[in-house]
């Protein structure tokens, strides 16, 4: 993520999670005068469910803090070097990063709760002592549920970095980080059921019963009610459960930050560079060169790309988000079908079972085209600067790249899903609707695309996603769900062949307007782009700053980095 | 032969460098001198053509660089002033990614770069990230990622900073034979002595103009200096270095 961009991002994606949590209150009050009067046997398990929302979000909100995060938690090689020359006992050092630490969650969990937790206290409790009891209750619960995922998070990441080594703990970060986010997603796409069940085990109240046993939420639901003054005998056991959980975490990161201080430190300046060369990536690069990408240029940047996007460390995290966010949607899709026991999801082609390659054709696609402006080691770009390279074989490079990032995992997903479950004369068919899908999809997003990747300063916003989300989500929905569909008709039909026919010929059409365009463009631009005059009108400090960056460029004062 | 006449650079209204000329022939090596901030680097990026001079132009072979900048940047090799690199790349990647940008095929990139990483002792750290390099082996990626393509133009831009003696002494004779063989050199530096030996001319540039241009043994007669560093003393320095250290002692001892 672009320097400055990565507290913005955290703010936001803990606002997008907050946010909902603080408007909910008022929309509580109706409803449990409602229950009271009408349905008061339920209202207890209401109030546990809705309580259950409160720490679900909270905590999915720290979640996302602690994965953009990520790469500050520990000392890395820049703090060794800084901090390590000067007379600071490490002890002191140590104490000094986990007080940040501390701090740092300390200020995001007290954010997201303290405002939700002073207006839900109130209109949840029942009676005056509720109502004083609530608002530690609620933020005890709360808080003791985003320590039990932010210092989990720190704990797997410290207990990597000291026991598998740096160079491990890196290989392995974009895998917990996508996990985290995968977790994150499908417990907000589930969060109806996840807290009905909850609230359902809490009233039967049986010790036994798997969810009580294993599912967190339930013991932070139960600090909440212990807390508040609840007579029920299996909260304060689940409670109990609840703290040690919450606090386990916490003292673990602890303990490695002051006792295994000097091992991190070691690590991140000691860990030997690990050789790049691999035989089969090798043999890979040489197949891609051979079959796919023969100049030396394509080579050049098709290769750059598909470098920054493996081993980038921002890039690796935002490309896991993306993968992270496609596999929550395929879940959701179809894990209500595997607990339903519906062995007909996968007997016939289905949407369920045909759209899971089209969603992550999607973000793969997305995810590739929004990396590609994000910039990387912005001053080693005089390398491209001083060779003499043509917009449109840079373009072709990118292209390439973009093929072997969406189309080959998306074609191969597509053919092996729908072999495994039908036969192969589908997973063919399958596999060829997805790929050309995915070119469309591709050409499309790359139409505007120009320019060396990754060596332009970032512009937020560009994308507008703020205005146009509604558009967004639309585009999503047709091409993957309606597109599903639209081919499970097909496949009964039997012919796919003039519909993938038109959507190549679609995107060979893309493809000559990019082409026609970069033909059009006689050199390379390093500059920023600004955004266009359109819309000025929408969002006046976008088409100030736009206007501003129009001037300066027009005087000939825009700031050049070589 | 390249050309540049009355070079100037504005950033806002501050001045770069204003009216720089000189010419460079075939087969020699122009050292471009001057105090920190007087605007070598930025004339360095002007020559290269990766800034856009506010007046003035560089002419290789009569054509305005700037009329076909790909063609020029063709013949150009540039050694930076600070080694900024993909330092999550290794060295033979960047190495490979900077001979398939300047278009070298597969067979020629590869033979070329495994001499050079042999030459400079690069051998056995290849493969590994440039982030574990020294200074000393960034800036032998730099020389040998200039030099890949055999330019014509040569820009050299601190060359030898970070690089051991022995590397020094080599990149002094290699610079001598490129010269020989016709190429165009800027030798931009710090370093009077080096200067003195491998640059048939200077430029000493002083707060962004020029305060000298002539051969460099021309230069040392008309200001009856036995070196060059004495004639660089007389054109730019005027503070008086002896007060300036004593300056420091006592500000750290007090």
């Amino acid at each position: 993520m672009p320097q400055g961009m990565q507290a913005s991002a955290t703010i936001w994606a803990a606002a997008f999670l907050a946010a909902p949590a603080m408007l909910l209150s008022s929309q509580f009050l109706g409803k449990y005068s409602f229950l009271q009067r009408y349905y008061p046997e339920r209202l207890e398990r209401a109030i546990w469910s809705d309580r259950g929302l409160f720490i679900l979000l909270s905590s999915g909100a720290i979640g996302i803090v602690c994965v953009v995060m990520w790469d500050t938690l520990f000392p890395g090689r820049r703090d060794v070097f800084v901090l390590g020359s000067l007379p600071i006992r490490p002890r002191v050092q140590a104490l000094g990063r986990l007080g940040s630490l501390l701090a740092l969650f300390v200020v995001f969990a007290a954010a997201l709760n303290v405002l939700p937790g002073v207006t839900y206290a109130m209109i949840s409790a029942l009676t005056v002592t509720g109502a004083i009891r609530g608002l530690p209750a609620h933020l005890v619960a709360s808080i003791a549920a985003d320590a039990f995922v932010f210092f989990g998070l720190t704990m797997v990441q410290g207990v990597l970095l000291v026991g598998a080594g740096r160079r491990a703990s890196e290989r392995l970060a974009p895998i917990l980080q996508m996990g985290t986010v995968l977790i994150v997603l499908l417990t907000l796409l589930f969060i109806g059921p996840l807290r009905e069940a909850t609230a359902v085990a809490l009233e039967r109240g049986n010790a036994s019963d798997p969810i009580l046993r294993w599912f967190p939420l339930a013991w932070f639901v139960a600090i909440y009610e212990t807390i508040g003054g609840t007579s029920r005998p299996i909260m304060a056991a689940l409670a109990a459960r609840g703290a040690v959980w919450a606090v386990t975490p916490l003292l673990v990161t602890a303990a490695l930050y002051v006792f295994a201080f000097r091992r991190l430190c070691a690590r991140a300046i000691e860990t030997p560079a690990g050789s790049a060369r691999f035989f089969l990536s090798r043999a890979v690069s040489a197949t891609i060169r051979t079959l796919l990408v023969r100049h030396p240029t394509e080579q050049a940047i098709c290769a750059f790309t598909l470098r920054v996007l493996a081993r980038s460390r921002r890039h690796r995290m935002l490309m896991a988000i993306y993968v992270g966010g496609a596999l929550a949607l395929i879940i959701t899709a179809i894990l209500p079908a595997f607990l339903r026991h519906d062995t007909g999801l996968f007997a016939r082609p289905t949407v369920a079972s045909l759209s899971p390659p089209l969603i992550l054709s999607a973000a793969l696609a997305v995810g590739f085209r929004a990396l590609l402006a994000i910039p990387v080691d912005l001053p080693a770009r005089w390398i491209f600067r001083s060779c003499s390279l043509t917009p449109l074989r840079v373009a072709a490079g990118v292209h390439k790249a973009g093929l072997l990032v969406v189309l080959v995992p998306v074609a191969l997903s597509a053919w092996l899903s729908a072999a495994m479950f039908w036969d192969v004369s589908i997973a063919w068919r399958h596999a060829i609707f997805c790929a050309a899908l995915s070119l469309f999809l591709l050409e499309l997003l790359l139409l505007k695309a120009d320019g060396v990747p990754f060596a332009r300063q970032y512009i937020p916003g560009a994308s507008r996603f703020h205005l146009l989300w509604p558009f967004y989500l639309s585009c999503f929905l047709a091409y993957t769900y309606s597109a599903a569909e639209a081919e499970r008709l097909m496949l009964l039909e039997g012919d796919i062949t003039t519909p993938v026919a038109i959507i190549v010929m679609l995107a060979g059409a893309l493809a000559c307007m990019r082409w026609w365009r970069l033909w059009h463009t006689p050199e390379l631009s390093f500059e920023v782009e600004i955004p266009d005059e359109t819309f000025k009108g929408f969002n006046l400090s976008e088409g100030l700053a736009a206007h501003a960056v129009a001037t300066h460029q027009v005087n000939g004062r825009s700031n050049i980095h070589v | 032969m390249l050309e540049a006449r009355g070079l100037t650079k504005y950033y806002s209204a501050i001045i770069g460098v204003r009216d720089v000329c000189f010419t460079l022939k075939p087969g020699t090596v122009i050292g471009l001198l001057g105090p920190n901030g007087s605007g070598k680097s930025t004339t360095v990026g002007m020559i290269t053509g990766l800034l856009e001079p506010s007046g003035g132009w560089v002419k290789l072979d009569g054509h305005d660089i700037r009329d076909d900048l790909v063609a020029y940047k063709a013949r150009l090799g540039y050694v930076p002033e600070e080694a900024q690199l993909y330092t999550w790349m290794s060295g033979d990647e960047y190495l490979t990614l900077c001979a398939r940008l300047r278009g070298l095929s597969a067979a020629t990139a590869a033979r070329r770069i495994d001499t050079l990483l042999s030459i400079f002792g690069l051998q056995m750290d290849r493969d590994a990230p440039m982030s574990a390099y020294s200074k000393g082996m960034r800036q032998k990626v730099l020389l040998s990622a200039a030099l890949l393509h055999d330019p014509s133009i040569v820009v050299l831009d601190e060359p030898c900073s970070g690089l051991d003696v022995a590397t020094t002494l080599v990149v002094r004779s290699l610079i001598r034979r490129l010269a020989e063989s016709g190429r165009m050199i800027v030798y931009s530096s710090h370093e009077l002595k080096m200067v003195e030996r491998v640059c048939n001319e200077v430029l000493i540039l002083s707060d962004g103009r020029v305060a000298a241009h002539a051969p460099t043994a021309a230069l040392r007669e008309q200001l009856n200096a036995a070196s060059l560093e004495d004639a660089f003393r007389t054109l730019v320095i005027t503070t008086d270095v002896e007060s300036v250290a004593a300056e420091i002692m006592t500000t750290i001892t007090h």
